[in-house]
């Protein structure tokens, strides 16, 4: 069973603390949403947590191994993988080419095998039909959908999903809700960050609301949304 | 009559439909809480509204005119004033040239530097002083009152308090308070729940571009708006 911990995680840009004091333990049996208003730090800490930038203080552990200082590839290469928030394809390789990218940068698959968990991946995200499509030709959906396939084509142990949801129709969402359900449901831990809620409660057993660089509530996702401090984020103090 | 009048708006980001069929109408006098989380279009309408951002589809009728391809000076010209989000100054302006700009459009009215003085106090003494050198409730102050100075039958805020320190806000709600009960219509942002019910008559909620609330303030218990505001509950989705 894989676990990710982060411990005492700060991260400043600058004068700027946009991380403090985060202390979060993630196993791959669960399927994790990670909300909280704008500039929370949300992305901030995946960024940490995939090693796309470094702590300023803290520690990021993946089972038992110290990755603190270890690039995003080389988290990748441990099963760590991530999707962005604006989806970043290979615009001028076709969907298959970007999965077997995954595959084998990522996966360090060869040969067959990357092939196979290039094509699984698409399967996944129910992209079987547009295989052969460029990424430069597809809508906003089907980027998102090419981001997640990309990502397992790799076979990650835990998927860390930044807003893959905004903009999406409700069919869209149901779809994608679909698609990241499935996947936990074979053993991929699922860390999700999202703004629209209600299409992350939907996923979520376990809910994080940060604000303000913290973690200001962490458990069951109804009690969660019911915390008046995550009420307050969000919305003000009741006067 | 509706004073704003908006038809099966669509506006789009790219491939990112920010606007979902929005129908919203606004009457003279009324002072509308436009409240939805990050993401959700609050800014995309407004500025849409106020001439600021395309339509993809859909009309906007101001008096019951289609404005919907009216470059936004305008509107101005018409009487529909924005504060955008981030106030927008001209940094290297003193802060009555900052207000003058708002008198070009040449509206009849009784706003004029010296009443948006009296209205700011905190500007009296920064009058002569460059935007850029501005605290950031002194700059929100100057934009609302470079919008005002247009005599605005429409006056368009946009997050009000973002990045002002809550001491602040309230100097800013104080000075505002006055406009707020004069009857110009007014569409604000405000992220602050308690102070949007306490300032004004109507709740609208957008969820992913859609309004998911749209009730008199008193109707609009704090449970509600919030269900509205995450998506939760039922019957709140539009």
């Amino acid at each position: 069973m894989t676990i990710l911990t982060a411990t005492g995680i700060a991260k400043n840009f600058g004068a700027l603390c946009v991380l403090e004091g985060i202390d979060v333990t993630i196993t791959q049996s669960e399927a994790i949403g990670i909300v909280g208003p704008n500039g929370a730090g949300k992305s901030t800490l995946m960024a940490v947590l995939s090693g796309a930038t470094a702590p300023t203080k803290g520690r990021v552990h993946l089972d038992s191994v110290d990755v603190t200082r270890l690039t995003a590839p080389q988290r990748a290469h441990l099963g760590l993988m991530r999707t962005h928030q604006i989806p970043k394809p290979f615009l001028g390789l076709t969907v298959f080419e970007n999965a077997l990218v995954g595959a084998t940068h990522a996966g360090g698959f060869a040969g067959d095998a990357a092939h196979t968990a290039a094509l699984a991946a698409i399967e996944a995200a129910g992209m079987t039909s547009l295989a052969n499509r460029p990424a430069d030709s597809l809508g906003l959906l089907d980027r998102k959908r090419l981001e997640l396939a990309r990502a397992l084509a790799s076979r990650p142990r835990i998927l860390l999903l930044d807003e893959i949801g905004g903009g999406l129709t409700d069919a869209e969402a149901a779809d994608l809700v679909h698609i990241i359900r499935c996947l936990h449901g074979q053993g991929i831990g699922i860390v999700w960050i999202e703004h629209i809620v209600h299409i992350l409660l939907q996923v979520a057993q376990r809910l994080i609301c940060m604000d303000a660089g913290r973690i200001i509530a962490d458990g069951d996702p109804r009690a969660v949304m019911a915390d008046p401090q995550v009420m307050r984020a969000y919305l003000g103090a009741v006067a | 009559m509706s004073l704003l009048q908006v038809e099966s708006l669509d506006i789009r980001h790219g491939q990112f439909r920010a606007i979902k069929g929005l129908s919203v109408s606004v009457t003279q006098g009324e002072v509308v809480a436009l409240i939805g989380a990050n993401g959700s279009g609050k800014t995309t309408l407004l500025r849409c509204i106020a001439g600021a951002a395309r339509a993809t589809a859909g009309t906007v009728h101001f008096k019951g005119e289609d404005i919907t391809a009216l470059p936004a000076q305008a509107r101005v010209a018409r009487g529909l004033s924005l504060v955008p989000e981030g106030r927008r100054l001209f940094p290297d302006m003193s802060v009555t040239e900052n207000l003058m700009l708002g008198a070009t459009c040449d509206r009849p009215g009784d706003w004029s530097v010296e009443r948006v003085l009296a209205t700011f106090p905190n500007l009296v003494k920064r009058r002569h002083a460059l935007a850029g050198a501005l605290s950031g409730g002194e700059q929100q102050a100057t934009a609302i009152g470079r919008a005002l100075m247009a005599n605005p039958d429409l006056l368009i805020l946009d997050e009000v308090s973002l990045g002002l320190s809550p001491l602040v806000v309230d100097q800013v709600y104080a000075s505002l308070a006055a406009v707020l009960t004069s009857g110009t219509t007014i569409i604000l942002v405000e992220q602050d729940l308690a102070r949007a019910m306490r300032v004004a008559s109507r709740a609208i909620c957008l969820l992913e571009g859609s309004i998911a609330l749209d009730r008199p303030m008193a109707q609009a218990p704090r449970e509600a708006i919030t269900a509205a505001y995450f998506g939760l509950g039922t019957g709140v989705r539009a």
